[in-house]
């Protein structure tokens, strides 16, 4: 596989839908990524986001819409003969090959002589640390050698996207990491595109040059980490990509004026042209509260949670809410105390109430 | 590993075995180097003539045509099994056992039974045929492949063929180098179930074969009963040596990896 010198994106989705019986996996996705980029589909489990993997990778077939592969029309084409490869979350390593046997099978069906493809498995195994394994049987690896292998072999022949699937999920912490910053060093290293899959929002922010939040098969929204962060479009991707305190208030139009009322507090807010007045859920994150001498809403400190670098403390509310602060430096106030929340109007996330929240 | 007091468990079987099979194996090999009595019975002297019968050209043929049959009969199950287990191993469980049992029942009706239907459902210029004997053979045996192929299939991980696929293998590419060598001890398996029995079957090959097809198992029943123990029982040796020599040269050769290299930890669920 050649990389091609063109502009086309390397993934190019138009319209992707899916079903299965009277269930829709995927509700008509478009999506595009450009040679080079890291796409990161994040969703709770249903979502879709395998099911779309599979589409790209032609294991499934979508019931309308086209797979473009840099440039070329692939929706018709089966999965052996387009240029991607997937690592798949168990890794699906051939039992009855070795670890150079499994590198070695892009090779070895695409019919590459046999020094040509000693060459480029050397290569692989030595961009995942593997080298000195090269003859051992596959069943007596560890979960991280066994993924750095699965890794390499979709890597060996320089696929267009390598599409991943959850490849952290089965491994623990440490190794994570370790993984982590082994698929991000190659991506940079060799300018891999990659189509990543995770549940895991950390993960998600960390990995993505740019995110596709998915729920219920449809593209909720996409953009940087950057933005999906700080201006989700919806309380769903607001409460996917991280905490979000929930509040609700009025809100009221006049004119260009935009308000939502705490008791006796008006504050004005940004929010989308399209809401219309009435009640309205207020989204901010534990970090943009403050616990203040004065301030919006009053609390009694319910609670503290010493976590290292953060204290994250919990307050309720007078009317009942309960809040999370991640302030830094971590206020002093001592579990009933009782204290005021302030906060700066531009980190309030408005929505029209009754959206769903992330699961 | 077995410990020495578990060890003593195996203890019925392996008399069971020794009285029973290992005992009148050992009489039917020391019968072979005896002389023919008069009443075609064993005369209690070392001779060398069955032995000599046994390796003149027309016992040679005959060992060779039943090592022909049953190969042949272990290839065609093998050819009418895969598929069927491959699209087995895809149903559900309820269904799949379901067919199983459709597949196994006719083992439920006596063999005679069977073999006399065969002997009406054939063509009458088919019968006396090697090829004829082949077919209900086949019949017979299909079972004791697909259901080891079966197992293999749904032991092996699925993903593995869709890593294939994805990989760049062709559907034929995927099934060479994963399917098969991933499904190998299965297919080992049937063969051995099917290839031992074929070679020492007489019933079909005498009723099918109409006394026409000579096979190792005919040539033995045929000689015990013309009172000519002696060769009758150096061609049972004979055709036991035929049929264990390849297993044991595969299990040999294979010992080492075939079932763990299929059932290794990754395709296990």
């Amino acid at each position: 596989m050649k990389p091609d010198e063109s502009t086309a994106p390397a993934v190019e989705l138009r319209g992707v839908r899916k079903g299965f019986g009277a269930r829709t996996i995927l509700a008509g996705i478009d999506l595009s990524i450009a040679r080079g980029e890291v796409l990161v589909l994040v969703g709770p489990s249903g979502s879709g986001k395998s099911t779309l993997l599979k589409i790209v990778s032609g294991i499934e077939t979508p019931d309308a819409g086209e797979v473009w592969l840099s440039g070329r029309s692939c929706t018709q084409i089966p999965a052996y003969r387009r240029p991607v490869h997937t690592v798949f979350q168990n890794y699906a390593l051939f039992p009855h090959l070795d670890v150079a046997g499994n590198v070695a099978f892009p090779l070895a069906v695409a019919g590459i002589s046999r020094a040509r493809r000693e060459e480029l498995v050397a290569e692989a195994l030595a961009w995942v640390q593997m080298r000195q394994h090269a003859r051992r049987r596959v069943d007596l690896l560890s979960g991280g050698e066994r993924q750095r292998v699965a890794l390499a072999r979709a890597l060996v022949d320089r696929p267009e996207c390598v599409l991943l699937d959850e490849p952290l999920s089965a491994l623990d912490p440490q190794l994570r990491s370790a993984t982590f910053d082994l698929l991000v060093d190659l991506q940079t290293r060799l300018g891999l595109t990659y189509l990543y899959v995770t549940h895991d929002r950390d993960e998600a922010l960390r990995m993505g040059h740019r995110i596709g939040v998915l729920n219920r098969g449809r593209l909720e929204q996409l953009g940087t980490p950057q933005d999906l962060y700080h201006d989700p479009r919806t309380p769903f991707v607001a409460s996917l990509l991280g905490k979000m305190n929930w509040l609700s208030a009025e809100l009221t139009i006049d004119g260009n004026r935009r308000e939502v009322a705490f008791g006796e507090h008006r504050l004005s807010v940004e929010c989308r042209e399209s809401q219309a007045a009435g009640p309205a859920r207020i989204g901010i994150r534990p970090e943009d509260l403050r616990i203040a001498p004065a301030g919006r809403l009053r609390g009694r400190v319910a609670g503290r949670t010493f976590a290292g670098d953060t204290t994250t403390i919990r307050v309720a509310t007078d009317d009942g809410a309960c809040l999370l602060v991640d302030q830094r430096p971590a206020s002093a106030a001592s579990v009933g105390e009782a204290v005021w929340l302030d906060w700066a109007a531009a980190d309030m996330h408005v929505f029209p109430a009754g959206q769903e929240d992330a699961p | 590993m077995i410990s020495a007091s578990s060890r003593w468990l195996a203890l019925p079987a392996v008399l069971y075995l020794s009285v029973l099979f290992l005992g009148p194996t050992g009489v039917v090999l020391a019968y072979s180097f005896c002389e023919r009595d008069i009443y075609g019975g064993v005369e209690p002297r070392f001779s060398w003539e069955a032995w000599r019968m046994a390796t003149d050209r027309i016992t040679l043929s005959i060992l060779g045509r039943t090592v022909l049959l049953a190969a042949g009969v272990t290839a065609a199950n093998l050819l009418l099994a895969y598929p069927s287990a491959a699209a087995l191993a895809r149903l559900p469980r309820r269904q799949r056992s379901l067919w199983v049992l459709a597949i196994s029942f006719p083992m439920i009706t006596s063999l005679l039974l069977r073999t006399y239907g065969w002997m009406n459902v054939l063509p009458l210029s088919w019968r006396g045929t090697l090829p004829a004997v082949g077919l209900v053979l086949t019949f017979n045996y299909l079972p004791f492949m697909l259901l080891p192929l079966l197992k293999a299939y749904e032991r092996a991980d699925r993903t593995l063929v869709l890593a294939a696929l994805d990989l760049g293998a062709t559907p034929w590419q995927a099934f060479w180098r994963v399917t098969f060598p991933v499904t190998l001890w299965g297919a080992a398996s049937g063969a051995a179930l099917v290839f031992i029995p074929v070679s020492g079957e007489y019933l079909i090959p005498h009723f099918i074969g109409d006394g026409k097809v000579n096979v190792a198992g005919t040539l033995v029943l045929e000689w015990f009963q013309h009172r000519h123990w002696p060769y009758a029982a150096a061609c049972a040796v004979w055709l036991a040596a035929v049929v264990l020599a390849p297993i044991f040269a595969a299990l040999w050769w294979n010992a080492r990896d075939l079932a763990p290299a299929a059932a290794g930890p990754l395709s296990r669920r």
